[in-house]
């Protein structure tokens, strides 16, 4: 190849690579802060972020931990969309052809099953990290509801696609789930038939739990998750103690670290969907009511609560919390604390939340493990 | 603590020591040590053979005295037999192997089911009496693959 | 590449010269490191996981061996096999492992490349039944335990063990007794016996006829004594009873009792005068008349009739006289025939009954009288628990059905605990046979009586149950035995038909019992019309190693000579011609034949042959020529299972041998029975 035509094509490729990237591989500082800005993927990002935050320690990567897991779901969910068949007669079959027929398919299931379980899990303790660490507090109040948005979508999300394998374990998780809705005086009832389309889970409930779960509520999360990146930055990114201010980069300090946390979100969840089937139980069957019917396991507390006392369970519990959640950095608007794990300005605040949230998971745990038919009591190791 | 960790140990301790359950209508349904297919043999055998060999095939059917040559003793004659010939004298009588023509063919009135059955109800009569017999052939399961 | 530059090592003047900037810690670069090596080991080992699935390493080694055989690439089938049947929702991949199945050279190759054994697969074509709809099985998985060879969780049908199949044989199959079927046949024939179809809604089995005896006039029947201990335990006294125990309590027996025992309907007992009955005549008209055809004593003679080894201690001597001289007017539906006998025989006959055959059985030790004023709390028990749906009783619906219906039976949710408790496996057959063993066993307020199966029985009869499924089979696949009305005889012949109930024994046109092998159809065309009229008469049976044998009973000269008429007019085959030529040469060929096939082996032709098979002498004055050789071109068609062998012979064979059968003289003296 003659000297002028090298030339020509490498000023070809140059001029597509700039029009693509206005700034090419950022070398100088400037560039870098350009290249942050220039970049849709990169612009929510602040161009300089505090060395404190940057610390594993601070944040324990929980929030982004469960934006991977939402991307994840996405890719995977996607892909079993292509499979799958919301309509009663076929859904259990079209789930059995993806377990063993379908390239990947078992894998790819597990891999969305034990996503979704993580990431309920880990919104949970990412909420838990904001209130114990007090970064709700001023300007970071209305991010803090944008975050109990996200933590009920995240619930709703999980919920709705729990129906969808439409196998025993997911028509009475979903009955009683929605039994439990239909507790609320007045609105209850409208609700549950709103949601399930009829007055029982079958062709109606499906489709509509079908395209809550893969349209509306993803499109919503999306929504808010921008919103609540958006607000991280505007609100003057991470929380620190005042005192801190030292500053990096954001290329490359933030976005290794970024990617490191990807990588490893990578292997846990894909090491799971290897190790462990997510499980199919037998076609649902409306008129085998297995005992006892559980709800998704992240409900069990409620459930819990529910066979104490059905309106003090399914109505007045829920609802307080979430109210409580949603006013809290209005009502706490004391100072200090901020961006310190576990300050001793907010010991009283913190032990009272760490209190609740040890009540959420013993209910659950007891749910989950130590409730046999009838909802007795039973010791899981005596099995 | 301590008061829930000892109710969890008096707990595990009333745990009574496991028996594996029975799959009680396949008890019932064992015909001795037969397997379903032998099992089906020796009822195929009853109903065409027995009246002349006998139910064991001892060669002591009640018509057997009025053959001559009378009808043998499986136990004795039977391996002399290769299953090919065996099979051979089931579907076409003694005549096919050249021998007299009292033991008549029943290849037209049994289908292949029965013959099979036959043949391994024929092995069962062959053994000698008394003995643990092994499982039949039907018994057995495939396992996977290591 | 991309981690290299991300470290700086001093190419970044402007870190340096702002001095906030530090490089990235060495320690979060080699976890990145070794992370991303974690990461692509997972990916690999996903990649593996999918490469290496069982059925694709099946597949290789099928194809292994069939270039070992066949040399050369194999025409095996890749990639994941299955067979799709919509009108049965079913899908099955077995074949992707199971890929010798269909060949038979693969017979007795190892699993999973095993051919399908039996002549199954020419009538039950794989593209058209697949595999789990026969076998059970999760058709849609991929691997050997997902496809439930062994049972696993969460799959309700795992494979079948071969008598457990015979159920799935039944759900299509839905005739009284299904080819090449021994399970599904005795559990459905007993749940006829049983009179299942009287309390229950049994799909396919709605006509059946329920048997038992109308109870109108128990009270001039059977002794208080006798009936407290029958319905204590019926198999106390009748070990073969189609009744089953009801597990009543005293005080229930003795309100039932006193309600049965009360005057129903319109019977009446003849009057006797009992002086000069001789019961030693008696015995002798009772060994004439071969009563044990159908009835046993001690255990001896036939099961079509109940034991009357202690019927003497249960009814009384007036009930039996009346019963012996016209049954059908005390039990229109009885199966025994009215034997035509004078009233001095019928009373010595019913005083050697009452005399010789009462020795007592299964009697409660308390005579006396039920209290009547029970009767009323007796006639609930009697509702309550059904006793109307198989017995006739002035005042009650015939048939009351109230059990369950057993549509679906075989897809019952079952509760596991009474299992447990037995140590017995939960699974549904096991379910079944315990109920069916016992219901009391699964539930201890059922109403449903002991039926006191042995433990083959119950089986059988749950694998009859597990053949009710729940999802409707499309019609198309169903088989069912023909459609046709029961055979009502009519005018002169059929009243003498009833009056001798040949139809208890003797088939016609599908209708009848089965306790005779000779099926009345085509008799005319089978034997000589003088043979018939002369055996009506006097029957002697022509197989001398025969058990059953048809009872002697006293038929006239005339009603013989016009059955006779009847059968050898009306039931014939058309198919059957008349005659055949015999001449000489015939008959010399056919003495060939007969040597040549060792007919003797079973036929006695002069003084000597076997027991097996009629004796041949003077069969010409029995048998029919076209009949004979019908028959011995393919005895299979005309009586399945036979002990007459098929030796494939030439119709001019078969001719020939007829002519030679039919020209046996009679022998000088027939043995009499």
């Amino acid at each position: 190849m003659s000297e002028p035509t090298r030339g020509r094509i490498h000023r070809a490729w140059r001029r597509i690579y700039r029009s693509v990237f206005r700034i090419g591989w950022p070398r100088t500082r400037q560039q870098r802060l350009a290249a942050m800005l220039s970049s849709l993927a990169l612009h929510v990002h602040p161009t300089r972020v505090r060395v404190h935050v940057l610390r594993f320690s601070s944040t324990l990567g929980l929030g982004l931990v469960a934006f991977y897991l939402f991307l994840i779901l996405i890719v995977t969910g996607l892909a079993l969309m292509l499979y799958y068949v919301p309509h009663p007669d076929a859904a259990y079959r079209s789930m059995k052809d993806i377990q063993f027929a379908v390239t990947f398919g078992m894998f790819l299931r597990n891999t969305h099953r034990w996503a979704a379980h993580g990431m309920v899990a880990v919104v949970f303790l990412h909420m838990c990290r904001v209130f114990f660490t007090g970064s709700y507090k001023r300007p970071r109040e209305f991010n803090w509801v944008v975050g109990v948005l996200l933590l009920l979508l995240t619930l709703a999300l999980s919920f709705t696609g729990y129906l969808l394998p439409w196998d025993q374990l997911a028509f009475w998780a979903i009955t009683v789930g929605t039994s439990i809705v239909a507790y609320f005086p007045l609105v209850g009832e409208p609700a549950r038939y709103l949601l399930l389309g009829g007055h029982e889970i079958g062709q109606a409930a499906l489709l509509r739990f079908y395209v809550l779960h893969c349209v509306i509520l993803p499109l919503l999360m999306a929504s808010l998750i921008a919103l609540h990146f958006w607000r991280v930055v505007k609100d003057g990114g991470l929380a620190a103690p005042p005192g801190r201010m030292r500053r990096a980069p954001a290329w490359p300090h933030l976005l290794f670290r970024e990617l490191l946390i990807l990588v490893f979100v990578l292997v846990l969840v894909h090491a799971a969907a290897l190790a462990f089937d997510a499980p199919l139980e037998q076609i649902a069957d409306a008129a085998r009511t297995p005992n006892p019917a559980k709800a998704p396991w992240y409900f069990l507390g409620l459930q819990e609560l529910v066979h104490y006392g059905a309106i003090l369970g399914g109505v007045v519990v829920p609802t307080a919390m979430i109210i409580a959640l949603l006013v809290l950095p209005y009502v706490d608007r004391r100072g200090g604390g901020v961006g310190v794990w576990f300050a001793r300005e907010r010991r009283r605040a913190n032990t009272v939340f760490a209190l609740l949230a040890v009540v959420v998971v013993v209910l659950t745990v007891i749910g989950t493990f130590f409730r046999g038919p009838n909802w007795d009591w039973v010791w899981p190791w005596l099995r | 603590m301590t008061v829930l960790f000892a109710v969890a140990l008096a707990a595990g301790c009333q745990r009574t020591p496991e028996v594996p359950p029975v799959d009680a209508v396949q008890e019932a349904f064992r015909d001795g040590e037969l397997s379903a297919r032998e099992s089906h043999g020796r009822r195929v055998f009853a109903e065409r053979c027995a009246t002349c060999h006998g139910a064991e095939g001892r060669g002591d059917g009640q018509n057997a005295y009025n053959l001559d040559p009378p009808p043998p003793d499986f136990q004795e004659s039977l391996d002399a037999l290769s299953p090919e010939d065996r099979r051979r004298v089931i579907e076409g009588g003694t005549a096919a192997l050249g021998r007299s023509a009292l033991c008549p063919p029943w290849g037209r009135s049994l289908d292949e089911l029965e013959v099979e059955a036959l043949l391994a109800y024929l092995v069962v009569t062959s053994r000698p009496s008394g003995d643990e017999e092994e499982t039949g052939p039907g018994r057995r399961r495939w396992r996977r693959p290591r | 590449m991309a981690v290299a530059a991300l470290t700086p090592a001093g190419k970044g003047q402007g870190h340096r010269r702002a001095g906030l900037a530090r490089r990235i810690p060495a320690r979060l670069l080699r976890t990145f490191a070794v992370l991303s090596v974690v990461l692509l080991a997972v990916a690999v080992a996903a990649v593996v996981q999918e490469w290496r699935a069982e059925w694709r390493q099946w597949q290789s080694r099928f194809a292994e061996g069939e270039t070992a055989v066949h040399g050369g690439d194999g025409d095996t089938e890749q990639g994941i096999q299955q067979i799709w049947l919509p009108d049965l929702d079913r899908v099955d991949r077995c074949t992707s492992c199971h890929l010798g199945i269909a060949s038979p050279e693969m017979k007795d190759a190892p699993q999973p490349f095993r051919g399908h054994s039996g002549p199954w697969l020419d009538s039950h074509r794989p593209d058209r039944f697949g595999c789990t709809a026969c076998h059970g099985g999760q058709g849609e998985a991929t691997t050997y335990r997902d496809a439930a060879h062994q049972p696993l969780p969460f799959w309700s049908e795992p494979m079948a063990s071969r008598e457990l199949m015979e159920a799935r044989c039944g759900t299509c199959h839905q005739e009284r007794n299904p080819p090449s079927t021994y399970w599904l046949a005795r559990g459905r024939a007993l749940m006829t016996d049983r009179n299942c179809v009287a309390c229950h809604e049994i799909p396919g089995r709605d006509s059946e006829e329920v048997r038992a005896p109308r109870l109108d006039g128990l009270a001039l029947k059977v002794s208080p004594a006798w009936l407290r201990g029958w319905l204590a335990d019926p198999r106390g006294y009748l070990e073969r009873s189609r009744m089953g125990d009801f597990r009543l309590r005293p005080e229930e027996i003795e309100a039932l009792a006193a309600f049965l025992l009360q005057p129903h309907g319109v019977v009446e007992a003849d009057e006797v005068d009992w002086t000069g009955a001789d019961p030693e005549r008696g015995g002798e008209i009772f060994r004439a008349s071969r009563c044990v055809t159908c009835h046993s004593v001690n255990g001896r003679g036939g099961t079509l009739a109940p034991e009357l080894a202690h019927v003497g201690a249960k009814v009384g001597r007036d009930w039996l006289y009346s019963w012996i001289r016209d049954p059908h007017r005390l039990q229109p539906d009885t199966l025994m025939p009215r034997f035509r006998f004078d009233d001095d025989q019928v009373r010595d006959l019913a005083a050697y009954i009452a005399e010789d055959l009462a020795e007592p059985k299964g009697l409660d030790a308390n005579q006396a009288d039920p209290d009547p004023d029970l009767a009323a709390e007796g006639r609930r028990i009697f509702e309550r628990r059904g006793c109307y749906s198989c017995h006739e009783l002035e005042g009650f619906p015939v048939r009351a059905r109230i059990g369950p219906k057993l549509a679906g039976e075989g897809d019952r949710i079952v509760d596991p605990a009474p299992l447990v408790a037995r140590g017995i496996e939960p699974t549904r057959p096991n379910w079944l046979f315990t109920k069916v063993s016992g219901p009391e066993r699964v539930l201890e307020t059922a109403r449903m009586p002991t039926f006191g199966f042995a433990e083959d029985e119950a089986a059988a009869v749950s694998v009859a149950l597990l053949s009710l499924r729940a999802q409707d089979v499309p019609p198309g696949r169903i088989t069912r035995d023909p459609d046709r009305p029961p055979y009502e005889p009519q005018g002169e012949f059929g009243a003498l038909v009833r009056r001798y109930r040949c139809l208890s024994c003797h088939q016609i046109a599908g209708t009848g019992g089965t306790l005779s092998t000779v099926v009345l159809d085509r008799i005319g065309s089978q034997l000589r019309r003088d043979y018939i009229e002369q055996f009506i008469q006097n029957p002697i049976a022509v197989r001398v190693g025969l058990a059953e044998r048809m009872p002697h009973l006293n038929i006239t000269a005339e009603e013989a000579a016009l059955l006779a008429g009847y059968l050898s007019t009306v039931m014939v085959d058309d198919a059957v011609e008349a005659e055949v030529p015999r001449d000489a040469a015939a008959v010399a060929r056919g003495k060939e034949l007969f040597d040549r096939h060792g007919c003797q082996a079973c036929h006695i032709v002069g003084d000597s042959g076997g027991f097996v098979g009629p004796d041949l002498n003077g069969s010409g004055q029995r048998l029919q020529p076209g009949w004979t050789v019908a028959w011995l071109l393919d005895p299979e068609r005309w009586k399945p299972g036979t002990l007459q062998p098929d030796h494939g012979l030439t119709r001019e064979e078969a001719e020939a041998l007829t002519a030679y059968t039919l020209s046996l003289p009679a022998r000088k003296a027939q043995v009499l029975p």
